[in-house]
Formats: C-alpha cells, sequence, structure tokens
C-alpha cells in the first residue's frame, strides 16, 4: 500500500516564497509529525505560501495522520491515527465535493479504507476479522466505483477525444489527470476485489465471484492501457489473480509480459510483484523447482535500488527467494553439502535482511528463521534494566565498572570451564556475563546520548571504546565494527580510536566467517577499507600491527604475494612483521605446490626460491625463547625446499637451528599434530640421506641418525591406522627417493645407489617391523629397476644386487594369506627383473589365485612369459609367446589363472578408465605375435600380427596418444621389413 | 551567523577546468572573470587590486573581486584540479591534489603564489568548519599574506583572516581585516566589508551599532546581483539586531518580508533568513515558531557550516525546552559529529 506517497506526487514545490509543501515532507520524514501539524494550523499566517496547499489543509493533516500511523510501533496508536486520518478525509470529501483535489481525497479515503481492512487481516485470523476485513475492502471498492463514475461523467462531458492541446493546453491538462485518476480508480477496484477475495480462507473457492471480477478490471487495464503506466502496471495483478484462479500457463505469461515493460522506475514495484509471482509458482512444483525460482529472483534482489530496498514487496521478494534456498538446502540427492550449507546461509541473510523491516511480513520471516535456528532478536531473553544514568559522567563510571566485572566474570568462566565444574555453577556466571554486558551496552548508548559540549572527548571516546568491546563480545558484530570504526575516524592518532578500529576489524572478520557469498564480499570491502585507514593513521604503532596483519592475510587469501609482501616490507621490524613473513612463505610454498602439479616446473622452482626467502627472513627475525609452534612449521617447510632444492646440508641445519629448527627443538613442542611430526621425520630422513649421498664424511653417524628418524616415524604410526600411514609413509618416501635418483647425474647416481643400499640394508638389519621392511624391499626394487640400462630386460652388476636384496626382504616377509598379496606381487616384479621366470610366476599365480582381477598382476605375469620366452631356444619360444598372449596356469576350472595380453585387452576395451593398459596390451598382443610367428619361422602368424596393428588403427586412429602411436608405427615397420612388404608403418 | 558572502555554487567549473586542464592553447594564460566568459592572454602584471592582461595586444584589467580564478600556463595537472576541487567547496579532494603538487616545478612566481594560497585557503575553510586548527590556519593566512603582498588573493585572504578572528573571539582584529576590505577596488568588497564588521558588532552584542550599518548597506542603491544579494543578508542580519534589541514582532515583519521573495536555490541566504526567523520567534517567546523556523534551516538548508550549525546550537535548547530530550540528543550529536571545532 502506497499510499504515503500518493497526495506528494500530485503537488508541486513553490519556486519562490515559504516552501511550505518541502519542509512538510522533510518533517514527515523526519518523523517530527507533531510539528508538522502544528505547521499546518500556522500556514495561513505564513507569507508567501501557495494558495493550492492552503485549500488543502485538511487534506495534508490527513496525510500527516496516515504517515504518522504508519511509523507507529504501536497497534493501538496507529489504529487511532488511521480512524483520525479516515475522518479527516471523510469530513474533507463531504465538504468539498467540487473542490480541484477532491477526487484525490477520495481516493486517498478508499486507500486509507484499504489500509483499515488490511488491518484487520493482520494477526490472527477469525471468522469475524475475515468478515469486518471483507466489509472494509467492499467499502473501499466502492469509494473506487464512486470516483470512477464521477470521473467518468466528467471526461464524457469534456468531450475529451476533441481537445487540442495546443489551443486549449489547460483544458488538455485537465483531461489527462482525470484520464489518470480515472485509470487509478479502475486499478483501485480491482485491486480491493482482489484483497476482499483474499479474505477467505480459500480464495479460489469461495472468493471465485470476486476474483473473476478483479481479473476482468486487470485484463482490460493491462490489454487497453498497456501504454499507460497503470495498464502496464496492471500485468502483475493479473497474474496473481490467474495465479490463484489455478490458470498456471496463464499467469506465467502475465508474469513475464509485466517483466517485458522495460525498465521504467514506476514499473519496478509490479516487476519485483512478477517476479515474486513467478517464484511462488516454481515452489508450488512437485518437486520445487527451487532452481529456476533462485535463477529468477535472484539477480533482482541483487539489483534491488537503495529506494526498494525497505519496500514491503522487496521483503516478500527476499522470503520467498529464501523459501527456494531453503528448498534447495533440504535437496541432499542434487546438491553437495557445501551447497547446501552456502544455500541455508544464503537464505538466512535474505531473511535477516528481511526482519529489519517491519511489516506484514514480519511474523513468517521470524517462523521462517527460527526453523533455520536463528532467534527473534524480539524473543530473545528480556533485556536487563539499568537505572538511567543522570549524565554523561555517571554513566561513563558505572559502564567501566561493568567492563571490568565482565572481564573478571569472563575469566571466572575460563576457569570453570577448564575445571569442568558443574554446569549449573557454569551456566550462572555465563548469565551475569550476559548481564554485565547487555547492561554495559545499555547505559553506555544512554550517556552517549547525554553528552554535550562540556563533555570530556577523550572520556566520551573510551566510552565509545567500552561500547565497541561490550558490543563485540555479545557478537552484536554489525554495531560492534560500526561504532569502533566510527570511533577510529572521528578520534584519529588517538589510542581510543586506534583500539575501535582493531576491534571494529576484528567484528568485521567474524562477520565474514558468519556471512553467505553474498555478504561476505561487502564486509571484505569493509574490512579492507578500515585496515587501509588505521595503516595510514596510525603507521607506527604495534596495535595497527593487527590491522596490517589482516590486510596480509587478506591479499594472500586473494593469492597476491606482491601486495602481501609490500604490506609486510613496510611494517616495522618485530614478531608480528617476521610472522607475516613466514605465513607468506608458507603461502609461497603452497602455491609451488600447486604449480607443479600443473607441471608449471620453472614457475614452481621460482615460487619456491621466493617461499625459501621469505620463510628464512622470518625465522631469522625471532628473538626471545619462546617459538611457537607456526614457526617450527615453517622451518620445516625452508627444511623441505632446501631438500628439493639440492641443499640436504642446509636443510639438516635448519633443522637443528638451535632457535628455530624443530629437530633441535622437538622437546619443546607443545602437542605437535602427528601430521606434523611425520612430515617432520620423512624431511629428516630426506634430508640426511640427501647429505649422505653429497659427502662421505660421517656415514655412519648419518646412518644412525637415519635409522633414528625410522625409529621416530615408527613410533609416531600407532593405533588402527597406524600401519597404513607409516607403509603410505614410507612408500611415499620410496617414490621421492626414486625421484631423486632419477634426476641425478650417472656419476651422483651410482653413488646414491651405494649409500641407499647400505642404508637399506642397516635399517632393515635393525627392524622387524613388516611396514619398514616392506617399504627397504620396494626402496631396493625400485633403486634395481632404475639402474637398469635402458632396453634390458635382465638385471646385472649392481643392479642384481639390489633386486637380490629386495627379493630377500620380500622373501622374509612372505604372507599366503590376502594380507600378503602386495608382497608376493613385488616379489614376483621383482623375480623377474633378476631373471627368475619361473619363481616369478609362481608368486603371480599365487597373487591372482586370490584375485584374478588384479590388472597390475596379470600385466606382471604376460610380461614374464614375454620376456621369459626371449630368452628360451626358438623351439620352445614359440609356445611361451603364445602363453603371454594367451595365458596359462589353469586353475581348477580349468581356465587360465594366468589371462595373457589377449584376455587383459578384451578386459580392458570398453572400459575408459582402462584405456592406456588396453593399448599396452595391444602392442604387446602384435609384439609378441610377431615374436611368436618369426620363432616358429611362421609367416601366417606374422602377417596376423601386421593385422593386429592395422586392424586397431581403423578403430582408433589415435592410438591411444602420440607416444603409442611411434612405438605401434615402429614396431609395424619392424614386421612389415621381417615380412618383406613395404616398410610403410601407420602411415 | 556570518556568511561566507561569495557565492559558492561552482559544480560546474570543476568539470570545464578539467576539461580544459591541457595546453590546447600554447603560450597563454586563463582568466575567468565571475559570471563571464574565459579570457585568454597573457598576464602582465598582478596586485592586490587585480590583474591586467594583454589579449590580442590589448591590455585589459580586471578588478580582484572580480575575477573567480586563473589557470596559469604549465599549471601541473593536480595544481588545476586541486584549485577546481577548492572552488567547489570540496577541501578534502582539494588537500589531495595539492599534496600532489611537485611545488619546486613550478617556475612562475604568479603560479606559486596561487599555489600557496590555495593550499592556505582549504586549510582556512576547513578550520572554519571545524575541522581543523583556527589558530594554525590564522597564522597561515598571514603567512600568505606577508609573503605576497601583491597576490590578487589580498582582499579573499583578508576576509579569511577576519572569519578566522571571529572564530577566535578575537573581535577587535576581524574588525581591523574586514575593514581593510573597503579598500578593494570591487564596490561589492566594499559592500561586504560593511556587512562583515556589522556582523562583528552583532557578535559582540553591539545591537544598536550593527543595526544602524546594516541600515546604511540597506538603503544604497544596487546594481549587480551580489550587491543585491548582500543587501539581504543585511536585512536579515538587520532583523536579528531588531531581535536581540526585545523587538521580535518587528523583526519577524522584517523576516517575513524576505521569505515572501525567498529564493530556495540560494540556500546559504534562505538559511540566514531563516535562523533569523527563529531569532525573531525565540524574542516573542514563541518556542514553537522558533522550532519550526530552526528546523527550515536544519532539515532544507543545511549545506553551509555557518548557519547550519547554529541552528543545531539553538534547536538542542529548543528541544530541550519543549521537553524533547531525545531530538535535543540527536541535534547535539549531529553538530558533534559534523563540526567538531564549532561545537562548543
Amino acid at each position: 500500500m502506497t499510499i504515503s506517497t500518493f497526495l506528494y506526487s500530485s503537488t508541486n514545490v513553490a519556486a519562490e516564497g515559504e516552501p511550505a509543501n518541502e519542509f512538510l515532507k522533510r518533517l514527515r520524514a523526519a518523523g517530527y509529525y507533531d510539528l508538522a501539524n502544528a505547521y499546518l494550523d500556522r500556514l495561513p499566517n505564513i507569507p508567501g505560501v501557495n494558495q493550492r496547499i492552503l485549500s488543502s489543509i485538511p487534506l495534508e493533516k490527513a496525510q500527516t495522520s496516515i504517515d504518522a500511523a504508519i511509523a507507529s510501533r504501536s497497534n493501538s496508536q496507529r489504529d487511532q491515527a488511521f480512524e483520525k486520518a479516515e475522518a479527516e478525509l471523510q469530513a474533507y470529501v463531504d465538504a468539498n465535493s467540487s473542490h480541484e483535489r477532491a477526487s484525490e481525497a477520495r481516493s486517498m479515503l478508499g486507500k486509507l479504507q484499504m489500509v483499515r481492512a488490511a488491518q484487520h487481516m493482520s494477526g490472527e485470523l477469525d471468522s469475524s476479522k475475515r468478515t469486518k476485513a471483507r466489509e472494509a475492502y467492499a467499502k473501499a471498492a466502492k469509494t473506487f466505483e464512486s470516483i470512477q463514475s464521477d470521473l467518468k461523467t466528467k471526461l464524457e462531458g469534456m468531450q475529451g477525444a476533441k481537445i487540442d492541446p495546443l489551443k486549449d493546453p489547460e483544458k488538455a491538462t485537465l483531461r489527462d489527470q482525470y484520464r489518470f485518476e480515472y485509470l487509478m480508480a479502475r486499478q483501485n477496484t480491482g485491486e480491493a476485489q482482489l484483497m476482499a477475495a483474499k479474505t477467505f480462507k480459500n480464495p479460489s473457492k469461495d472468493g471465485k465471484a470476486l476474483l473473476e471480477k478483479s481479473l476482468a478490471e486487470m485484463v482490460e487495464l493491462s490489454e487497453k492501457y498497456d501504454n499507460y503506466i497503470i495498464g502496464a502496471s496492471a500485468f502483475h495483478k493479473r497474474g496473481d489473480i490467474e495465479r490463484l484462479l489455478g490458470q498456471k500457463d496463464k499467469a506465467i505469461e502475465s508474469y513475464t509480459r509485466m517483466l517485458e515493460q522495460g525498465e521504467v522506475d514506476s514499473l519496478r514495484e509490479p516487476q519485483i510483484g512478477a517476479t515474486i509471482g513467478l517464484i511462488k509458482l516454481a515452489l508450488e512444483e512437485d518437486p520445487p523447482k527451487y532452481q529456476d525460482a533462485i535463477k529468477q529472483g535472484e539477480e533482482f534482489e541483487k539489483s534491488l535500488r537503495p529506494n526498494e530496498k525497505r519496500l514491503a514487496i522487496s521483503q516478500e521478494l527476499r522470503i520467498e527467494l529464501a523459501k527456494a534456498f531453503i528448498a534447495k538446502s533440504k535437496d541432499e540427492k542434487n546438491n553437495k553439502p557445501n551447497e547446501r550449507t552456502r544455500a541455508t546461509s544464503d537464505a538466512r541473510q535474505l531473511l535477516l535482511s528481511a526482519r529489519k523491516v517491519d511489516g506484514p511480513h514480519t511474523a513468517e520471516t521470524k517462523t521462517l528463521l527460527a526453523d533455520l535456528g536463528v532467534q527473534s532478536s524480539d524473543e530473545t531473553v528480556e533485556l536487563p534494566t539499568a537505572d538511567d544514568p543522570a549524565n554523561f559522567d555517571e554513566a561513563f563510571l558505572s559502564a567501566n565498572q561493568l567492563v571490568q566485572t565482565s572481564q573478571l566474570l569472563g575469566e571466572q568462566l575460563e576457569k570453570l570451564r577448564a575445571d569442568k565444574a558443574p554446569a549449573n555453577q557454569i551456566k550462572e556466571v555465563e548469565e551475569s556475563l550476559v548481564e554485565a554486558r547487555q547492561t554495559g551496552v545499555i547505559i553506555l548508548r544512554r550517556g552517549l546520548s547525554m553528552i554535550n559540549s562540556e563533555s570530556d572527548t577523550m572520556q566520551v571516546n573510551e566510552a565509545r571504546k567500552f561500547l565497541t568491546y561490550l558490543l563485540q563480545q555479545e557478537e552484536n558484530f554489525r554495531d560492534s565494527f560500526v561504532t569502533g570504526r566510527f570511533l577510529a575516524q572521528n578520534a584519529p592518532g588517538t589510542d581510543a580510536g586506534l583500539v575501535g578500529g582493531v576491534l571494529a576489524l576484528g567484528s568485521a572478520q567474524k562477520l565474514i566467517t558468519q556471512s553467505g557469498d553474498r555478504e561476505a564480499e561487502y564486509w571484505l570491502k569493509e574490512l579492507q577499507s578500515v585496515g587501509d585507514y588505521l595503516v595510514r593513521i596510525w603507521p607506527d604503532d604495534p596495535k595497527a600491527a593487527a590491522a596490517q596483519d589482516i590486510m596480509v592475510r587478506l591479499a594472500l587469501s586473494n593469492d597476491d604475494f606482491d601486495a602481501s609482501r609490500k604490506l609486510i616490507d613496510e611494517m616495522a621490524d618485530g614478531p608480528q612483521k617476521f610472522m607475516l613473513a613466514r605465513l607468506l612463505g608458507q603461502s609461497l610454498w603452497n602455491d609451488s605446490i600447486r604449480l607443479l602439479s600443473e607441471e608449471k616446473t620453472e614457475e614452481s622452482q621460482t615460487q619456491m626460491k621466493a617461499a625459501a626467502k621469505e620463510l628464512q627472513k622470518g625465522l631469522n627475525g625471532i628473538s626471545g625463547g619462546l617459538v611457537s609452534m607456526e614457526a617450527f612449521q615453517a622451518a620445516l617447510t625452508l627444511a623441505k625446499i632446501q631438500v628439493r632444492t639440492d641443499a640436504p646440508d642446509k636443510a639438516v641445519k635448519t633443522l637443528d637451528n638451535p632457535k628455530y629448527g624443530p629437530i633441535a627443538n622437538r622437546s619443546k613442542m607443545d602437542q605437535p599434530p602427528a601430521s606434523l611430526i611425520s612430515d617432520l621425520y620423512r624431511t629428516e630422513l630426506q634430508a640426511v640421506v640427501g647429505l649422505m649421498t653429497t659427502s662421505d664424511k660421517g656415514t655412519d653417524k648419518l646412518l644412525d641418525r637415519a635409522a633414528g628418524a625410522i625409529d621416530e616415524l615408527r613410533s609416531n604410526a600407532k593405533g588402527a591406522d597406524g600401519e597404513k600411514l607409516l607403509v603410505s609413509t614410507f612408500v611415499s618416501l620410496a617414490n621421492d627417493i626414486r625421484q631423486q635418483l632419477d634426476t641425478a647425474p650417472p656419476a651422483k647416481k651410482s653413488k646414491l645407489i651405494d649409500a641407499f643400499q647400505v642404508f637399506l640394508t642397516r635399517i632393515a638389519d635393525s627392524t622387524d617391523d613388516k611396514a619398514t621392511l616392506q617399504w627397504v624391499g620396494q626402496t631396493l626394487m625400485e633403486l634395481g629397476e632404475a639402474s637398469m640400462p635402458a632396453g634390458k630386460t635382465k638385471a646385472e652388476g649392481q643392479a642384481a644386487a639390489l633386486l637380490k636384496a629386495a627379493a630377500d626382504t620380500f622373501t622374509s616377509l612372505k604372507d599366503p594369506s590376502e594380507t600378503g598379496l602386495a608382497n608376493r606381487f613385488l616379489l614376483g616384479k621383482t623375480q623377474r627383473l633378476r631373471g627368475e621366470y619361473s619363481s616369478a610366476l609362481n608368486e603371480l599365480e599365487s597373487v591372482l589365485k586370490q584375485k584374478s582381477m588384479m590388472l597390475d598382476a596379470q600385466k606382471e605375469a604376460a610380461l614374464t612369459y614375454e620376456q621369459w620366452a626371449g630368452e628360451l631356444e626358438p623351439k620352445f619360444a614359440g609356445r611361451a609367446y603364445k602363453s603371454a598372449l594367451s595365458g596359462g596356469r589353469p586353475g581348477p576350472d580349468k581356465k587360465n589363472t594366468i589371462w595373457g595380453w589377449g584376455r587383459i585387452s578384451q578386459l580392458t576395451q570398453r572400459n575408459e578408465q582402462f584405456r592406456d593398459i588396453f593399448f599396452e596390451s595391444r602392442y604387446h598382443v602384435a609384439l609378441c605375435r610377431y615374436l611368436q610367428g618369426k620363432a616358429m619361422n611362421n609367416n601366417a602368424i606374422i602377417e596376423q600380427s601386421i593385422r593386429d596393428i592395422t586392424g586397431l588403427v581403423v578403430l582408433y586412429p589415435e592410438m591411444g596418444g602420440d607416444e603409442q602411436k611411434r612405438k605401434f608405427d615402429a614396431l609395424l615397420k619392424q614386421i612389415q621389413r621381417a615380412a618383406g612388404q613395404p616398410v610403410v608403418g601407420l602411415k | 551567523m556570518f556568511a561566507i558572502a561569495r557565492l559558492s555554487i561552482r559544480c560546474s567549473a570543476v568539470l570545464l577546468g578539467l576539461l580544459i586542464a591541457s595546453p590546447v592553447m600554447a603560450q597563454t594564460d586563463r582568466l575567468y572573470p565571475e559570471g563571464g566568459e574565459v579570457v585568454l592572454g597573457k598576464i602582465k602584471s598582478i596586485s592586490k587590486n587585480g590583474i591586467v592582461m594583454t589579449v590580442s595586444g590589448k591590455d585589459q584589467t580586471f578588478n580582484a573581486g572580480t575575477i573567480e580564478k586563473v589557470l596559469f600556463q604549465g599549471d601541473p595537472n593536480e595544481l588545476t584540479q586541486g584549485r577546481e576541487f577548492a572552488l567547489d567547496n570540496q577541501f578534502d579532494q582539494a588537500i589531495a591534489e595539492l599534496k600532489a603538487v611537485d611545488a619546486g616545478k613550478l617556475n612562475r612566481d604568479p603560479q606559486k603564489a596561487d599555489f600557496a594560497y590555495y593550499v592556505m585557503y582549504c586549510q582556512a575553510q576547513q578550520a572554519l568548519s571545524g575541522n581543523g586548527d583556527l589558530r594554525a590556519a590564522a597564522s597561515a593566512a598571514l603567512g600568505f599574506i606577508q609573503k605576497n603582498t601583491d597576490s590578487w588573493h589580498f582582499y579573499d585572504t583578508a576576509k579569511l583572516l577576519g572569519d578566522l578572528a571571529v572564530k577566535l573571539g578575537s573581535y577587535d582584529q576581524a574588525s581591523k581585516y574586514y575593514g581593510s576590505l573597503r579598500s578593494a577596488p570591487s564596490t561589492e568588497t566594499k559592500i561586504e566589508s560593511l556587512y562583515l564588521n556589522a556582523l562583528v558588532k552583532l557578535a559582540q552584542d553591539k545591537d544598536s551599532d550593527a543595526a544602524s550599518d546594516l541600515k546604511k548597506i540597506i538603503g544604497l542603491g544596487v546594481q549587480s546581483p551580489e550587491g543585491a544579494r548582500l543587501q539581504t543578508l543585511a536585512k536579515a542580519a538587520l532583523a536579528i539586531a531588531t531581535a536581540k534589541q526585545g523587538n521580535g514582532k518587528e523583526a519577524l515583519e522584517m523576516v517575513n518580508e524576505l521569505i515572501a521573495k525567498l529564493n530556495p536555490a540560494d540556500t546559504e541566504t534562505a538559511a540566514e533568513i531563516y535562523n533569523a526567523q527563529g531569532a525573531s520567534y525565540a524574542a516573542m517567546g514563541d518556542t514553537e515558531g522558533a522550532l519550526l523556523a530552526y528546523l527550515h534551516t536544519q532539515l532544507m538548508f543545511s549545506t553551509h557550516p555557518g548557519p547550519h550549525s547554529e541552528a543545531l546550537k539553538q534547536l538542542a535548547d529548543l528541544w530541550t525546552k519543549v521537553g524533547k530530550p531525545d531530538r535535543a540528543a540527536e541535534a547535539r550529536s549531529e553538530l558533534q559529529q559534523r563540526y567538531p571545532g564549532l561545537s562548543g
């Protein structure tokens, strides 16, 4: 209902003289209704007042009463004000039926009757209230109908169509005004009928006749007068009525036509209404189409203009949109947990925004919020009462005491919690604490409203500081932020200002963590603005470092490393600066790992170096004896980087640094997380091994140290998942060592392997721990395989020695149960690499009997046959290649336990996940067939091997990628050459 | 109550200044007369009475009170923008721009003086609106005037010194500075001198002397809009003097005459008139009338620190009188927040 602006739109501000109209508006807007009435009483005696306003003082008084009613917080006062306004208007209409503003007054009366009817429809409804409301709407409809007939007569009398605006501009203006008012009256009649229908419990059934009447009015308005604002906006109500009558498609069409009317200010409200209608329709579907509803409503809600944000219809939009988000949050099937959490947060945000505005939506908003676990502030425990302070000084003194009390209570509470005191005791202190804070807030607010020119500025600022603090403690972060920022900006350079700013930052941070995406963005900007301000105003104050801290973290959260480095560099030397440098170093390290995973090696190296620099800077700055866990973590990261950048000596020094080294200070760490300890000893192990390979000195000592690290790793891996964790740590270490070996120059490689052999044997000798031994075996095997020259299938020399040691280790761990599968598989592989094919096949067969689908073991077994065949004399080789192709070792069901390449390729062909294995196995199929034909001197088989490849290329022209394609091409050319065919390859 | 008598609505000047800041016309300075078209030429001489400019080979003289601003050839961008912001009463932005000017690169004396003037002017205006140190501003203004006795800003600076002295309660000094404006070449500045001195007398409760001076202004035959505006302001001040002498009704009649012809676009004059109306009602013991009058200034014409802060002070007392302490607190709070230095 927009009657408050109805009168204003039709009167203009006088160009010269007393600006009565404008001043009245301002008085009403400021809520000075008493003075507005007093001013109206004085108007006849004020010079220069426009005659038009003088002649409609009763009308203006009625408008003031209406505004007062709308602004009133008490129902009885509101009712009284409306009643007064209705009486004033009725009197005016009766006494001035021919006044130029009479129809305007009548229209106001009708609208007021609508408001009065709406009042009957608020709160708990019973049939008597419904009937009263319906009667009031009927009264309103009658008023609007009387306006219609009055204006119709006037317009007919004017013969409006014949008026020429050029010849008779005044008459034309009057005609236009009458037309406007006539359309308005029609719209209002329709609206009154619609509202009357809605007074029934079931409008579509009991109010059908009224709805149809109203619809007829809206259809005519929207179809005949859609080039007028009133006509165009009728699409909204038309859609609403169609929706109520169950005419869904028609409703969608009307709403859509409403939204298509274009960006016109006056059409915004009906367009919001149409959006609400579309959301409702989407949510009425089964299951509710909440995504459509969100898509429809979210954009509109975000684009609400400042003047629209407090409109009742905007709150309705927020509520309906919130319902759509709630529906999303409940749909577990189609949404991930974080998406559902975000949807709940967005719903909460919308409802909280709606709750800030009073109106008919309040009750529903509270209910929805309560469902989301948010209690309305109106319903929270009654605020403690506080005696009104006599003046500001008294308020300040009381508040000062209360702040101290609340601090004491806070400490007491902490102690009680730590001592696990009885729940009722804790609750009692909690309640006292809340009460102390709330009383403090009340007293400070009252006190601050009493400051005057004689109040001591410093004390006023102190009071604001207390208020900011108490509000923050009360978790009223919004108010705390606003108060703190105000204080910072109004008391620049003072300690109170700085504390206010720092508290504001803390509150903003809380708000960011509590908000959904929609609001967090806003608070981030606010936080940044306050942060910038604090740093600018208090550049050298240590407390302002809190602002820099947040700014740096903010920059880091956006991966803006340069900005955060600049901010850190600008800080004065001190613990905060060095801590932030370490934080930057950690972030750079994380970034370098990300880059590495994206195979951006060079960029990763650059970030790693930058990380090391910052970490070193941050660690060097540590002064004093107490070092935080964060600093130990930073030192560990630095050591990791040093290991990776080939500086194990530096890594060891970092770990052993007396001030911050995590190994040197291991006993000082307060309850370090298990993951950190694993990481720490793993790094130590890597560093020590690295050192062993770069220096010949102190090998024995280093070996002892490595064994110590392994013991620590093992002792840290206790509990149910301990073994698993330990194995995964060792496996991961083995991979790291393998990586070092892959990139090591030949001279170093050999040295590295020697050192490892000594090292691994030493470890194996010193433990019975299966996980450690498994790791030792795997590392030996990896080393053995890595030290075999390319193209060789059977190990010799150093590689053979390593593989033998591996085989011995695996053999000592052999376990025939399924737990030993991985060990036997590795033993099988090791035996193949050693050329012990029969033994290898025995191990692999034992694995496959227990788990035939273990593809790695199937591949390994086929490869064993294939490589074994390569070493047999031709007369036996043919059969061996056949086994590589078609499998062997039949089980009790006569089916081969080892599948061979052919079956592997068949079973992997249809599954995209195994595409690489499929091409690999097809390659071996062709290779084995060719070698089989060659061994058996059988051209037909050789030619079959050619078809194996050419047949494949027809189906898969890409052949599994460039590398595979090259391999196939080379093989094909080899076979073609051997078969005496033109060597064309894949072409 | 003390009006900044110079017209201050110069919003469009900012945009215009920015647009022409690029050196389209080489080897020329640009002089902007008040309300007139820009004049391009070469500055020949500058004195406290004005500027002589050679335009198309001929010398033209511009009196100090009639010049809005001068843009010198080779002005750095920051100076141009800072000057425009200052003339548009956006002092924070002006100061920010002027701070960025590299004074070492200003190579002409008038340019250096112009830069120094605007720095000093912004500081003074900030102090006058309660957001800066009045004594420091006064000392800077005095420093400027001593170093730049031939600046065409001489009289503007004298007026500023007067305004600052009033705020500091040094009425004798204020009279001296305002009095020096009588030597200015422009008639309007001479009238302004009389008006401002009358306000000083009013502040000292020399109401009868003030009224006599104000009547002299009202009796003058003036031609220019600026002169007429000064006469309106003088009438409003006369109403206050009359009210202070206990003749509220007579004062109200005078004010009501002004209101009947009120131009709501001239917000500063309107604010002064409604404040005079408030004083008249107060003198008659009509608290409600006084409230309504001062509320005009508070709710409609609050852009000028002087009259607005005065209205807020009066409202805080009046609301208390009518038993509305919450509204009184609101007025006081606004006064403290917007004009911290004027709230005492």
